[in-house]
C-alpha cells in the first residue's frame, strides 16, 4: 500500500511539473524583439534595414528573435537622444537595447554601467578577429562598450563634371586639390571670378583644425580645451580667405546639401556619407543635369604629415536581461561575419572591421562595384590606406561640447567676416585676423 | 526404479541407430525400444576433428535415446518386491496384500491379478 | 465465546462503521473519480474552455480604443488639414496682391515662388508641430520651369517632414526641407532633406489629380486619403492626406495636407501585450474579404512578425475574425472608418493578434484543465483504493482468524460481517452438519476395502503426491499405477481423481486427515 501510495504521488507531483512548465512555456511563441537605432542609411533607403530584415528572416526566425529598427538618423541625433533617454528627460523615449554610438556618448552618459561590456559575451578569441585599433577606441573605462561594426574617414567629394568645366576656363587641375593651400586657392579664385560662389565645403571644421594642427606637428588640445598655436593660424589663415571671398560654405547643414544643387563643387566629408551624395545637380530653375561625383583622399598641408581622421561609430548594448542581451549579440555576432560585414560596409563607404574581411573579402567586394561614385571611393580608399597615418579623436568628457561650439562659432565669425568684407571690400589680411581673435575670445569663454 | 531399469537395460544400438532391450524376469519376453537414428548416421567424417565431433554427438545422442528408452519402459516394468526383479505388466500380479511376481506368487501360493491379462497382449 | 462477544460489542459500539455507511462514502468518491474524468474529457474536447470568449472580449475592448483613438486622430488631422489650406489660401491671396502677380505668372518664376514659399512656411510649420502626424505639405499648381518635359507633373511646393523621427515629443524633432525651392529652405535656416528634391513629383501622389479637380462642396468633403505609398528615394512609406488648396475666389490653386509615415504610425501605435499575445493596431484598406497589407499603416508590431506587405484573406468567425495571409494567420478585428482611401476603398482600424499567440494560450488553459481534472481523478482513485482495501482488510482478517480456528477470535469491525461470522461460528464449533459428517465417514469406511498397495497409494496422494510420482515411489510401473488408481476409484464410489482429491481436502479441512486411513486399525 505504501509503494502504491508513494508512487501516486510521483505521479501526482509529476503532472502538476507538467502543469507548471506548461504555463512557464507562455512566452514561447512570441519572439524576442531588440530595437535599434542607427545611422546607416538615414533617410535614403537603407542598407543595414535590409540586412535586418535578412537576419530576422533566418537566424531571427530560428533563434525567435526579432530585431526592430526604431530610429534611422544621424550620431548626432542618437547622441541626444539617448542622453535624453538615459537621464530620464520629460518626453524622453525609452533606452533601445542597441544604438549606434561614439565614445563621446558614452563618455557623457551619466551612468556608463548602463550598458553591456561586451568582454562578458565575446570570447578574446571571438574579440582577436577585429582589428586592434578599431577596439581599442570603444575601450571606455575598462569595458568594452562600443562595438565596432563599421569604420570610415574623411575623404574629399568633387563634382567633376562641374569642375571639368570650371577648369576649362581657368586652367585648375584635380592636382590642385591635393593641399589645403591648393584647395584654398582655387576656392578663392573660384569666387572672385563667379562673384562670390562657392566652391568648397567642408563638413566638420573643427576636424579640420584638429587633423591639420596635428599634421603640423602641434597638439591641438591643451588643457581640456584648443591650444591656438602657430599652427592654428596656418590652417586658419588660407581656410579664412577664402571663406572670406565666399568660397568656402559657411552654412550649417551637411556638405551634400550645396552639392545637389550646384552651390559648390569640392567638400570633404566622411567616406560613409557617399551614400547621400547624389549624382544629379538641381538648380533653382528646376532643371537637373546628371554629374560625376569623385572621390580623393583628404587634402593635406604642405610639408605637413599625411594624416586623416579615422571616424565611424559602433554599437552599444543596453543591459536588460539576459534574454534580450544575449538576443542582441546574436545580431551583432551575425553583422560582424567577416563576408557579411564586408558587404554591409561596401554598400555604405565604410570599412569592415575584422581582418579577415580585409584581407580576404574586401578586394573582391570592391570589384562588384558598379557604381562609380562608389569604385572612386575605394580607389580613394586605398590610396589614403597607402599614405596616411589614421588621427583617432582624443577622448575627452567635454569632446562633443567643444566640437559643437567650434563649429557654430567659425562659421558664425566667418559669416559675419564675410558681411563686413562685402559691405567695405576692404583688406582681407585684417579681417582674417580680427576673425580669428574673436573667435579664440568667444571660444575660450 | 529409473535407476534399476538403467543398469538391467541391453544396448543393442549400432552406429547408425540407438535402440535398447529389456528382458522380463519371469517370462523372459524381450522388451525392444523404439529405434532412433544417429543424426549423423551415413555421414562419412572430413577430417579428424569432425570425426572427434561426431563421436561426442553420438555418445550425447545415445544418453539421450537411453533416457527416452528408460521411460518408455517405465510404463511396462515393474520391480517385484519379494524377489527384487524387474518384470513385465503381464507377470506382475495385485495381490489383497501385496503386488509380486507371477513366480514368487506361486512360490508364497499368493493370488493375484495380473496388470495386463495375458490373452491381450496377443 | 462469552469474551469474544463482549469485546465485539465494544468495538461495534466504538469504532464500528456500518457496511453502508463505508459503500456510500467508496461509491461517494468513485462518483468524484467518474466527474473528474467527464470533465477532463470535455476540457480536452474543448466545450470547457472559454478562451474564445474571453480572447474576443479583450479583443473588443481593445479594437474600441484602436477604433476611437484612429477616429479621432483622422477626425482631428482633417480638421487640421482643413484649417490649414484654409491659412495657406490666404496667404496665397495676400502674396499674390502683395506683389502685384496673378497666380499664373508664378510660373517660371523660381524667386516669386522661392518668396512664396518663404511666406507658406509658417502656417505649415506651425500645424507640423501641433498634429500628429510626421509631415505636412503643400503643392501649388505652377512649376519654376514650365520648358521641361516632365513640367506638367512636377509642380512647386513645401514639403516638410521629421527626419530621424525619434519617439519622443514634436518640439524634439528634426524639421527637414523635403521638398521646397532649396533658396527659400536655406532662408529659413531649414536642413534639406538627403533626398531633396525642389518640386513634387504629382505622378507619385495618388489622388492628387482627383482632389485638384475637385468642384464645389466643403473643404472636409474634398478630403482624400491616399493608399499607403513608397516615399520617393526614402526608404519610407507614408499616407498622405490630401485637401485641395483654394484661392480667395473658390478656385483649386494646387492641395495641401499631412503625412503619416509608417515609422510614425508605428511609433504613436505601440503594440499592446495582453495574455493572448501582442496586439497590433492597423490602419487598413478593406475591400470585400481581403485587408491589404502593403497598404495599411502598421501599428507597433513587437511580439509579432507582421510586415506591410501582400494582403491577408478575412474569415470572420463567431468571437473573431481569422486573417489569414501566406506565411502567418492572425486572429482579430477590424471596424470600417468613416474615411476611404483615392481609390474609394475604406480604411478600416484593425486589431491583431498573432494566431499562435491565441493557440499557445488556448492550449495551455486546456492543458491545465485536463491535467487538473486528471490529478484530481487519480487523486479519487486512490482515495478509493485505500478506502476499499481498508473495506476489506478487516474482513479478511477476521475471515482468516475464523478459517484457523475458534480459539481467537478477530472482530472485523464492520457490525454484518462480525454478525454473520459470530454466527457461522456459533454453528461450526459445535458439530459439522450431519450429511457431511455422513459423507466423510462413508467414505472412510469404502477406503477400508482397499487393498495394501492401493492404501499406500492413496497414503501418497493426501501427502499431496500426483499420479505420475507414484511408479517411483512404489516401483511399478505407470500401467500398474492406472489399474490401482480404477480400483481404487471403483472401491470409494468416486469417478476421477479430482473427486479424490475433493474429499481428501475435505478430510484435510476439519482436521480429519487421520481417519481416511487408519479408522479401522
Amino acid at each position: 500500500m505504501n509503494k502504491l501510495k508513494t508512487r501516486l504521488a510521483a505521479l501526482a507531483a509529476g503532472l502538476l511539473l507538467v502543469v507548471c512548465l506548461a504555463g512557464c512555456g507562455n512566452k514561447t511563441g512570441e519572439p524576442v524583439t531588440v530595437s535599434l537605432w542607427h545611422v546607416y542609411g538615414g533617410e535614403v533607403d537603407s542598407p543595414l534595414n535590409a540586412l535586418v530584415e535578412q537576419f530576422n528572416s533566418t537566424v531571427g526566425a530560428e533563434q525567435n528573435i526579432r530585431v526592430k529598427v526604431e530610429l534611422v538618423s544621424n550620431t548626432n541625433i542618437i547622441h541626444k537622444s539617448v542622453l535624453a533617454a538615459a537621464n530620464g528627460d520629460p518626453g524622453a523615449p525609452a533606452l533601445p537595447d542597441i544604438f549606434v554610438s561614439y565614445p563621446k556618448t558614452v563618455l557623457a552618459l551619466p551612468d556608463q554601467d548602463v550598458l553591456v561590456d561586451y568582454r562578458d559575451y565575446f570570447t578574446e578569441e571571438e574579440l582577436s578577429a577585429f582589428i586592434p585599433a578599431f577596439l581599442q577606441e570603444g575601450e571606455i573605462g575598462g569595458r568594452l562598450a562600443v562595438l565596432p561594426v563599421a569604420k570610415s574617414t574623411e575623404v574629399l567629394y568633387v563634382n567633376k563634371t562641374l569642375f571639368d568645366r570650371y577648369a576649362a576656363v581657368s586652367g585648375a587641375t584635380l592636382e590642385d586639390l591635393r593641399t589645403w593651400e591648393g584647395l584654398y586657392a582655387l576656392a578663392e579664385r573660384y569666387a572672385d571670378e563667379t562673384d562670390g560662389k562657392c566652391f568648397f565645403v567642408h563638413d566638420y571644421h573643427f576636424n579640420y583644425f584638429q587633423v591639420g594642427v596635428t599634421s603640423l606637428g602641434e597638439d591641438f588640445f591643451r588643457d581640456g580645451g584648443v591650444a591656438f598655436g602657430p599652427a592654428f593660424q596656418q590652417a586658419w589663415e588660407p581656410y579664412a580667405r577664402s571663406a572670406l571671398k565666399g568660397g568656402v560654405w559657411l552654412q550649417s547643414g551637411y556638405a551634400t546639401e550645396p552639392l545637389r544643387t550646384g552651390d559648390a563643387i569640392v567638400s570633404v566629408a566622411s567616406s560613409a556619407s557617399v551614400l547621400y551624395y547624389s549624382d544629379t545637380v538641381t538648380y533653382p530653375d528646376n532643371t537637373s543635369e546628371k554629374v560625376e561625383i569623385i572621390t580623393m583622399p583628404c587634402p593635406v598641408f604642405e610639408g605637413g604629415e599625411k594624416l586623416v581622421m579615422q571616424r565611424g561609430a559602433g554599437m552599444c548594448t543596453v543591459k536588460s536581461t539576459p534574454e534580450r542581451e544575449q538576443a542582441c549579440m546574436t545580431f551583432l555576432r551575425w553583422l560582424t561575419e567577416p563576408e557579411r560585414n564586408t558587404d554591409f560596409v561596401t554598400e555604405l563607404g565604410y570599412m569592415p572591421v575584422t581582418q579577415e574581411a580585409f584581407d580576404q573579402y574586401l578586394p573582391a567586394a570592391v570589384e562588384k562595384l558598379t557604381d562609380p561614385m562608389y569604385i572612386s571611393l575605394y580607389q580613394a580608399y586605398i590610396a589614403t590606406q597607402q599614405d596616411y597615418s589614421f588621427y583617432t579623436a582624443q577622448q575627452m568628457d567635454n569632446y562633443l561640447d567643444l566640437e559643437t561650439r567650434f563649429e557654430t562659432l567659425a562659421r558664425l565669425k566667418l559669416t559675419a567676416g564675410r558681411a563686413l568684407y562685402l559691405e567695405d571690400g576692404g583688406p582681407a589680411e585684417a579681417l582674417i585676423r580680427d576673425a580669428l581673435e574673436e573667435f579664440k575670445q568667444d571660444y575660450d569663454q | 526404479m529409473r535407476r534399476m531399469i538403467r543398469e538391467a537395460m541391453e544396448d543393442r544400438s549400432s552406429p547408425e541407430a540407438f535402440r535398447f532391450s529389456l528382458n522380463c524376469a519371469v517370462c523372459g519376453a524381450a522388451w525392444i525400444s523404439r529405434t532412433s537414428r544417429f543424426s549423423k548416421a551415413g555421414v562419412t567424417p572430413e577430417s579428424e576433428g569432425k570425426r572427434i565431433i561426431f563421436q561426442k554427438l553420438y555418445e550425447r545422442e545415445w544418453e539421450e535415446a537411453r533416457e527416452r528408452a528408460v521411460t518408455d519402459a517405465m510404463e511396462t516394468f515393474n520391480l517385484c518386491p519379494i524377489c527384487r526383479r524387474l518384470v513385465c505388466n503381464r507377470c506382475f500380479l495385485l495381490g489383497e496384500d501385496i503386488d509380486l511376481c507371477a513366480d514368487c506368487a506361486r512360490n508364497l501360493q499368493e493370488r493375484g491379478e495380473p496388470v495386463t491379462p495375458k490373452e491381450e497382449s496377443g | 465465546m462469552r469474551i469474544w462477544q463482549e469485546k465485539f460489542h465494544r468495538e461495534a459500539d466504538t469504532s464500528g462503521i456500518s457496511m453502508r455507511t463505508r459503500l456510500l462514502l467508496y461509491w461517494f468518491f468513485m462518483a468524484l473519480a467518474v466527474v473528474a474524468a467527464v470533465l477532463a474529457i470535455l476540457s480536452a474536447v474543448g466545450v470547457l474552455s472559454h478562451s474564445a470568449r474571453q480572447f474576443s472580449e479583450s479583443l473588443t475592448i481593445q479594437q474600441q480604443n484602436t477604433t476611437a483613438v484612429l477616429d479621432s486622430q483622422m477626425d482631428e488631422l482633417m480638421a487640421q488639414g482643413v484649417a490649414l489650406s484654409e491659412k495657406l489660401g490666404k496667404e496665397l491671396d495676400a502674396f499674390l496682391a502683395g506683389s502685384g502677380m496673378a497666380f499664373s505668372e508664378l510660373n517660371d518664376d523660381p524667386n516669386a515662388i522661392a518668396a512664396l514659399e518663404q511666406r507658406l512656411y509658417t502656417p505649415l510649420n506651425s500645424t507640423l508641430s501641433a498634429a500628429a502626424c510626421s509631415g505636412v505639405f503643400c503643392c501649388l499648381d505652377v512649376t519654376a520651369n514650365t520648358g521641361l518635359e516632365e513640367a506638367s507633373s512636377s509642380r512647386a511646393g513645401l514639403y516638410l517632414r521629421y527626419s530621424g523621427l525619434q519617439p519622443t515629443v514634436a518640439s524634439e524633432q528634426n524639421v527637414m526641407c523635403f521638398r521646397g525651392i532649396a533658396e527659400a529652405a536655406r532662408r529659413l535656416q531649414l536642413q534639406l532633406h538627403n533626398r531633396w528634391n525642389p518640386e513634387l513629383n504629382l505622378s507619385l501622389i495618388p489622388g492628387s489629380e482627383a482632389v485638384m479637380a475637385s468642384r464645389d462642396g466643403r473643404l472636409a468633403e474634398r478630403c482624400l486619403w491616399t493608399e499607403r505609398v513608397a516615399l520617393s528615394d526614402t526608404w519610407e512609406k507614408v499616407v498622405l492626406l490630401c485637401v485641395p488648396l483654394l484661392d480667395g475666389s473658390g478656385t483649386v490653386r494646387g492641395f495641401c495636407g499631412l503625412e503619416i509615415s509608417d515609422l510614425y504610425f508605428s511609433l504613436s501605435h505601440a503594440a499592446v501585450s495582453s495574455p493572448y499575445g501582442s496586439m497590433v493596431t492597423l490602419l487598413a484598406p478593406v475591400e470585400g474579404n481581403s485587408l491589404s497589407l502593403a497598404g495599411a499603416l502598421l501599428g507597433g508590431t513587437d511580439g509579432s512578425r507582421l510586415t506591410a506587405e501582400g494582403t491577408l484573406h478575412i474569415k470572420e468567425g463567431k468571437y473573431y475574425s481569422t486573417y489569414s495571409g501566406g506565411r502567418e494567420t492572425y486572429l482579430g478585428t477590424h471596424q470600417l472608418l468613416d474615411a476611404a482611401t483615392s481609390d474609394g476603398v475604406p480604411l478600416a482600424a484593425v486589431t491583431l493578434v498573432p494566431d499562435s499567440a491565441f493557440r499557445q494560450q488556448e492550449r495551455n488553459v486546456r492543458t491545465t484543465w485536463i491535467v487538473g481534472a486528471a490529478v484530481f481523478l487519480l487523486v479519487m482513485l486512490a482515495l478509493a483504493a485505500v478506502l476499499s482495501h481498508r473495506f476489506v482488510r478487516p474482513i479478511n482478517k477476521s475471515l482468516a482468524a475464523a478459517k484457523g480456528g475458534t480459539a481467537n477470535a478477530v472482530p472485523s469491525g464492520i457490525p454484518e460481517i462480525d454478525e454473520m461470522l459470530a454466527l457461522l461460528r456459533q454453528r461450526t464449533t459445535d458439530a459439522l452438519p450431519p450429511n457431511i459428517e455422513a459423507l466423510l465417514h462413508s467414505f472412510a469406511e469404502k477406503a477400508d476395502t482397499l487393498t495394501g498397495t492401493e492404501r499406500s497409494i492413496l497414503q501418497y496422494y493426501i501427502d499431496g503426491y500426483a499420479i505420475k510420482d507414484i511408479p517411483e515411489l512404489s516401483y511399478i510401473s505407470a500401467n500398474t499405477v492406472k489399474t490401482h488408481n480404477r480400483n481404487i476409484y471403483r472401491k470409494m464410489g468416486i469417478n476421477s481423481f479430482d473427486e479424490l482429491k475433493v474429499y481428501i481436502d475435505l478430510f484435510e479441512r476439519c482436521g480429519r486427515s487421520g481417519e481416511l486411513l487408519h479408522k479401522g486399525e
